[in-house]
Parts: structure tokens; sequence; C-alpha cells
């Protein structure tokens, strides 16, 4: 098989899984998804490898994330911590009135500690993704032992 | 009422048919990512790595997924972090997996539901503990990369997106369980039970409300997870791929051969000097590293500040190969340097001088650390050698100290200016004459064991004390030996490391040929570089020996009792450390014999350096380094012996005239002659040896 044709068995694999999961479910007929999600895979695998086999990718999509970045992790940050928030609300409405109280504070410090953490890695991310800087690598003490060679 | 649950619970139909019809994007993500970089390393040679599957299949459950070479002596933190990574990560996958099956197989076509009961409990606990232990994983990277460090860490954008990757996944994963659970309130949440306690934090909000922040969280689960998949073949997260791919297809020759360039006479190109000169397993092997710096920890060109870092130069091979491979990967951001990071400096460079500095392939002492330490099997020091190669043999580019070494060896079989005649003058200074295998041959005789003495031990006065040493114990022991004397040449040893494969192997072919006309079948030699060639690259061009170090011979002499060490001797007393030489302890794994022998020596106390065994630090010689001129950073051999200084010995004892040649020129340069003294074994057990009728001239 020829790289061109494995891309257009992988784009007919991907499109003839998709319908099939469509009109399988559409139909009721359960069973038949989990073969329309083998050809999605299988083509989504010979799609990708054909193209990437074959041809010189595009950096668009690589200049669009670096100037994006920042955009993408506010906007992904807002999205990602939301369940987050939403459960220390409840916990903060829950705690005058329910009877298991105790529950609800390991709950809540649960969730503190996953809410720091979530916004932990997003911040470090963001601040990598602006500008990350090489740090110098130290050796070690037993350089400082040596006499200089030069 | 049986313990189970519904799942996709809460999830529309569109969610169900989305999940499967959007699968394409992340595996053609991932597929395009692996493909480039598999039509990169289709660039290289040819290599046969599909022998001894047996071998390779065990050596890569043990070694990388039991983490054998992971968690080690020194690295437990490192190991137990990646063990948590690595099996949380893995065990969440098989839980999805599990939870696929289940629904699209066993249940629509069998009518099973195993997914319940006790099994559901197990899962449900296993899943937790998978999903804590990757967090726990993730929280130890953190705290290593950002607040204690290590020297040979360095942290890129990468490395921290892809930790909060796995973070903020696991998060949503436990949110998507509490959630859940605060709905449908099962009784045998408790096995959930990092998110039954935030299922009760919820409990107070309304229901409907809660369901809408389950959708919305599993949608953005569901997306960050085919974001990560499809990240994954342009980070280093690959390393899941190519490292066990690397530690499939290593190289299983002995660790201390260096392959021979065959048909060499017949050869077009030397070495390495372009991508498409590695083999497909040396430029898998750069994309299987995962910038742990592990290869820095006892690297003698790291550790005295010189600009050579192992794992630079495979990085910087590896963000070559992306450049040159249209491959989008690695940093995101600005002012990065290229090469560490893999994001694009261009493919219009030179690999030589253009990629990796001829600072750093010059600066290498085949000390063989970088391979010892490294988790994925990366062989850097047949890389270097490889690009030394080529700067030899194809452009005649070398330190210019090396040119009288190039022309002795040619000349005079030896890496100095000295006749082959004065190879045996060392033999005077022994009472007993040390007979000549051409002697022997004459005479209609043989032996039972070739003296390989070496270009060191035959010329240098100070190594000449060693072999004379070993000559003495040799005759003590009553064994029928001889020397090559004036036929001995050396091995080729330093021109192959320093890249000269042509004289490297005419030396070998010269050698093997003296040794094959005299039906040589065993050999000893004090020698570590000699007895490494003779044993593990000889076989190559046909000379097949049963080679032994000094440092064996000698404790099995002892346990044999054919020599004895006088118990009332106090030559050896004191505090001694040993310093392991490299091509002893690393390539070919002796690190206990000469313990034994030091051990049998009367009032002797042996004190190690705090870098010991197979983790010893070069003395800075091998690899043709005593040759040339240390110019950058700070002395190898200075760094040592202070190492050696530190354990509070009077004595350094060695075992390879490389070391011993290395350390007298240390010990003198820091005038410490008078609190430390250099010696090898063979010099304290005959200093310590009940002598009979034997002593020097």
């Amino acid at each position: 098989m020829n790289k061109r044709t494995a891309e257009a068995t992988g784009a007919a694999g991907i499109i003839a899984g998709i319908a099939l999961i469509v009109l399988a479910d559409a139909a009721g007929v359960s069973k038949a998804r989990v073969f329309g999600a083998v050809l999605v895979v299988l083509g989504g695998a010979t799609l990708g490898s054909g193209i990437g086999f074959e041809r010189v990718p595009e950096d668009s999509f690589t200049r669009l994330i670096q100037q994006r970045g920042l955009v993408f992790s506010v906007v992904a940050t807002l999205i990602l911590v939301l369940p987050v928030v939403i459960a220390l609300g409840s916990a903060a409405a829950g705690l005058g009135a329910s009877s298991s109280r105790a529950w609800i504070l390991v709950g809540l410090l649960i969730a503190l500690l996953m809410l720091a953490g979530v916004l932990f890695c997003l911040f470090i991310a963001v601040r990598s993704m602006i500008g990350a800087v090489r740090r110098p690598l130290e050796t070690s003490e037993a350089s400082r032992l040596g006499e200089e060679a030069t | 009422m049986i313990p189970t649950r519904e799942i996709l619970w809460n999830i529309s139909l569109a969610g169900r048919v989305a999940i499967y019809v959007l699968l394409a994007l992340p595996v053609g993500f991932l597929a395009y990512g692996l493909a480039r970089r598999i039509r990169t390393w289709q660039r290289g040679q040819p290599v046969h790595r599909f022998d001894h599957l047996g071998s390779r299949i065990w050596g890569t459950i043990t070694k990388s997924i039991l983490h054998g070479r992971i968690v080690r002596r020194g690295n437990i933190y490192g190991g137990v972090m990646h063990v948590n990574l690595f099996w949380g990560f893995v065990l969440l996958f098989i839980g999805t997996i599990i939870v696929m099956v289940q629904d699209d197989i066993a249940g629509p076509f069998f009518g099973i539901n195993f997914y319940s009961g006790n099994f559901y409990l197990g899962y449900k606990l296993v899943m937790n503990v998978a999903g804590l232990a990757l967090i726990v994983g993730v929280l130890m990277a953190f705290y290593k990369r950002l607040v204690t460090g290590s020297p040979w860490k360095e942290t890129s954008a990468d490395d921290l997106i892809l930790l909060g990757f796995l973070l903020v996944l696991c998060v949503q994963g436990f949110m998507l369980q509490a959630l859940r659970l605060s709905v449908t309130r099962d009784p045998w949440s408790a096995w959930s039970f990092v998110s039954s306690p935030m299922a009760f934090t919820l409990r107070s909000a309304p229901s409907p409300w809660v369901k809408v922040i389950h959708q919305a969280t599993w949608w953005s689960h569901f997306g960050l997870t085919f974001v990560f998949l499809a990240y994954v073949a342009y980070s280093k997260m690959i390393h899941g791929f190519t490292s066990l791919a690397n530690v499939f297809f290593r190289r299983l020759a002995p660790k201390g051969r260096l392959d021979s360039i065959a048909n060499i006479d017949e050869a077009e190109t030397f070495g390495l000097g372009k991508l498409e000169d590695f083999s497909w397993q040396q430029l898998l092997s750069a994309d299987a590293c995962m910038h742990c710096g592990r290869c820095l920890e006892f690297c003698p060109t790291f550790n005295t500040g010189k600009p050579l870092h192992p794992r630079d130069v495979i990085l910087e091979i590896a963000g070559f190969m992306a450049d040159s491979g249209d491959i989008f990967s690695g940093e995101v951001g600005e002012g990065q340097n290229s090469a560490r990071f893999r994001s694009g400096a261009g493919p219009d460079r030179e690999l030589i001088g253009g990629v990796v500095s001829q600072a750093e392939i010059w600066d290498c002492t085949t000390c063989g650390a970088c391979m010892e330490m490294c988790p994925v099997a990366i062989e850097h020091v047949p890389i270097l050698v490889g690009m030394r190669q080529n700067l030899v043999l194809e452009r005649s580019e070398f330190p210019r100290e090396v040119t009288p070494v190039f022309t002795n060896l040619e000349r005079v079989g030896s890496p100095w200016q000295y006749p082959p005649a004065q190879r045996a003058d060392w033999t005077k200074k022994l009472d007993q004459p040390v007979r000549e295998m051409a002697d022997v041959a004459a005479a209609g005789e043989e032996v039972e064991i070739l003296f390989f003495v070496g270009c060191l031990g035959s010329f240098d006065p100070r190594n000449q004390r060693t072999v004379a040493a070993l000559a003495r114990i040799l005759q003590a022991a009553s064994i029928n030996f001889a020397i090559l004397g004036k036929e001995e040449t050396c091995n080729g040893d330093p021109a192959k490391r320093i890249g000269n494969e042509y004289l490297a192997q005419m030396m070998a072919q010269q050698t093997i040929e003296t040794l094959n006309a005299y039906s040589i079948k065993k050999i000893v030699t004090a020698c570590p570089h000699c007895f490494n060639t003779i044993k593990n690259e000889y076989p190559q061009l046909g000379g097949h020996y049963d080679v032994i170090h000094h440092s064996e011979l000698i404790p099995q002499l002892l346990k044999e009792g054919r020599i004895r060490i006088d118990p009332h001797s106090d030559f050896a007393a004191g505090e001694v450390t040993f310093h392991d030489p490299c091509y002893l302890a690393r390539y070919n794994g002796i690190t206990e014999d000469p313990r034994e022998v030091l051990q049998q020596l009367p009032g002797l106390q042996l004190k190690e350096m705090r870098r010991s065994h197979k983790h010893t630090f070069c003395c800075g010689g091998g690899g043709g380094r005593m040759f040339m001129e240390e110019t950058r950073g700070t002395r190898i051999n200075r760094t040592r012996l202070a190492e050696a200084q530190e354990t509070g010995a009077g004595t350094l004892a060695a075992a390879c005239p490389f070391c011993m040649t290395m350390f007298d020129d240390a010990v003198q340069g820091a005038e410490a002659g008078d609190s430390m003294r250099v010696l090898d074994i063979a010099e304290m057990v005959v200093g310590a040896m009940i002598v009979e009728g034997i002593g020097d001239g």
C-alpha cells in the first residue's frame, strides 16, 4: 500500500467508523458501536502515520500555540477549576446544616489541595510557556576540589 | 444490592458518540508524531536487533517495566517517584480499558456484567490507589524539580506541562467520581476512598447543579485526555514508547566492546559525521532520552566543569533529528537553547561543529559512567567515539598532542617512542628471569599463561614496578608463564578510543597474529584496558582467548595457597582506599576481587570512597585522554584524589597503569606525596607476601 492510498484508506476508515457509530446509536444497536470505534481508531492511526511519513508539516499550528498560549491557559484554568470551586461552595453551604461535618471537612481539605494543585500546575505551565529560562547547570562539589586545568 | 455503577452516568448519547468519533483526533496526532520519528530513525544504517528475543523481552520487563534500572542505589527518591508515575498511569489506563470492554464488548455481545460485586469494589480501590499514586508521583517530581533540585537536573516547560497534565487529569478523575457519588450516594462509596469524602462536600449542592457540573467536568476531562494523548508524541512523554523500544533493541554485546568497522579497507565513510551515519537504533536512542540527567551524576567531565555533558549531547542530536525530520516537538516559548530542548535551530547545520562541539567530543574519557547510569540504556560512548572516528579518519582533525601517539603506534607499536627491544627491560630487575615466548617456542615448550604486559608496564618506570610485582607473584606461585617481549605491541585500545579505528585494527591484527602463532590460550594482564580489549574486542577480529586480570588471578592464587601472605607484615597496614578502574569495574563488573585481595593483607582497613564499585569516578586517563592536554574545567585526577583524601586513607590502591599514572601526577601536583601513597594491589601483595628465595635484583 503506497502512502497516498494509506491516507485515503485512513480517511475512509474514519468516515465509515463515524457513520457506523452514529447510525448504530440512532438505531439503538449498541453492539455496532465498538466496530465503529475500531474503524475510527485504525483510520486515525493510518491517516496520521500516512501523513507523518509523507508530508512536511505546516508550522502555523505551532505558531498559534506559541502566540495564544496564555489565552488558552486562562480559558483552560476556568474550565478545569470550576468543579472544584463548586465543591468548595457546596461544602461551605453544607457545613452549617449537614450531620456529616467530619466527612465534609475531609472532602473540603482534599478539594482545597486539588484546587491548589491544579492552579499551581497551570501557573507553572503558563509561566513556562511565557518564557522559560535555561538555568546554567551547577557542577558538583567535587569539581571545586580539583585544580583548574587551564 | 450488588455493587456496581452505571457506565457513562449522566452522559448523553452525544457524549457516548463523541468519545469514539473524536478518538480519531488523538490517535491521528499520535500516529503522525510517531511516524515522523520513525521516518527519522529510518535514515540510520541497518543493524540487526531482532536476535535473542527472549533476552530482549526479559530485559525490557526487568529493566524498564519493573524499574530495575530506575530504582537503584542513589536514586531511591527518583525511582519511587517514577514507580508512582508509571504504575499510576498504567493502572488508570488499564482501568479505562476495562470499562470500555464491559460497556462495548462484554455487556452487548455476551450479556456479562463483570463490572460488579467484589470485582467492582476491588477495581474502585485499585483505581483510587493508582490515582493517588500518580498524584504523589507528580508532587514528588514537582518537589524535586522546583524545590530541592539537583546539579544534574534542569527543567523545561515540557517537563512542567506534562506533570501539570497528569495532575489535572487525576484531579478531574477524582472530581468526576465525587460528583457522581454525591448524587447516587452509593452505599459502597467508601471503596473510592479519595473521592468519597469530596462527595460529602457536594451533597449540599442541588443535584441538578451537580449534574451540570459533572457533565462539564466530563467533557473537559475527555477533551484534556485527548489533548494529552495528542501531545505525547511531541513531548518527552514519547519516552514511554522510545525508552521501552530502546531497552528492547539495546546492544547485547559485552559492555566494554566498541564495535569494529567491518571491512574497513573497503569503507567509504568512517564514523558518525551526519545523521545517516548512525544506526537506526542509535537514532532511536536519542529520542529515548527522558532528560533525567542520571548520566551526569558520575560523569567526570560534567563534574569537573567541562563542556561535555552526555545528556546534552544526546539531546543535541535529538533536537537536530527533530529539526531535520520536521517534527514539532519541545519547548513552547522563546530564548531556549534549541538543541537542549529540541526546538528548532534549523536542519542546516553540520552534526560535528554545528550540533555537537569538538570540545564535547574530545573531552570524553570513555569511562562509561553515563551508560552505566542511563535508565533507558542509551550508549553515549560509542556515539562520541563514532564522531571521533569521523574527525580522525575523514577530516584528519584531532588534538595535536595525539599526532605523536599515532606516529609512534605505527612505527614502534607503542604510544611512546621507545624501541620494541626495550620492552622486556623491566625483567632485568627481577632475580628470576622471565622467559619470552620466542624462546619458549624455540625450545618446543608451552606455557600455562601468557603475561601481556602492556605499554605502560613495559616502559613507564612507575608501572614497571607493578608488572615486576605481578611477575614475582607468578613466580612465587610457580606458574609457568612467559611474556611476548619485543614482539608485544599496543593492543590498539588508545587508537580505537581516540577514533583511529584503522590503526586500532592494524594493531589488533598484529597482536592476534602473534598470539595465534604461539597458540596462546590464556592471558593475564595488569592493565584493564588491555584486558578489556583482548577479552571483549578481539573476538570480533578472530582472537579468542581466556583473559584474566591480575586482580582476579591474585585472589585465586591466595585461595589455592599458591602464594601466602606474611601475617606479621605491616607493609599494607593502615587505612587504604581502593579506586575501581572504569574498564575493570564498569565495563567488566570486577569489583569484589581486588577488595578480596586487600582484605587479606594484615592490618589493612579498607575505606570506601563515596563513588566506588560500578559507580566509580574516572581517573581521567581513559579514551586516549592520558595523551591529551586537559585544558577545560578542573582536573579529573585531582578531583578523584580529593575524594580519596576525604576518606582519610594514607594509601590509594589501584589496579590499572593508567590510573596509577594519573594519580601519581595528581599526588605530585597537589604535593600530597607525604600523606598519600599510590600503589597497585600487586605491589601491596608482594610487599606482604612470604617470599622464598625471590627478591629484587
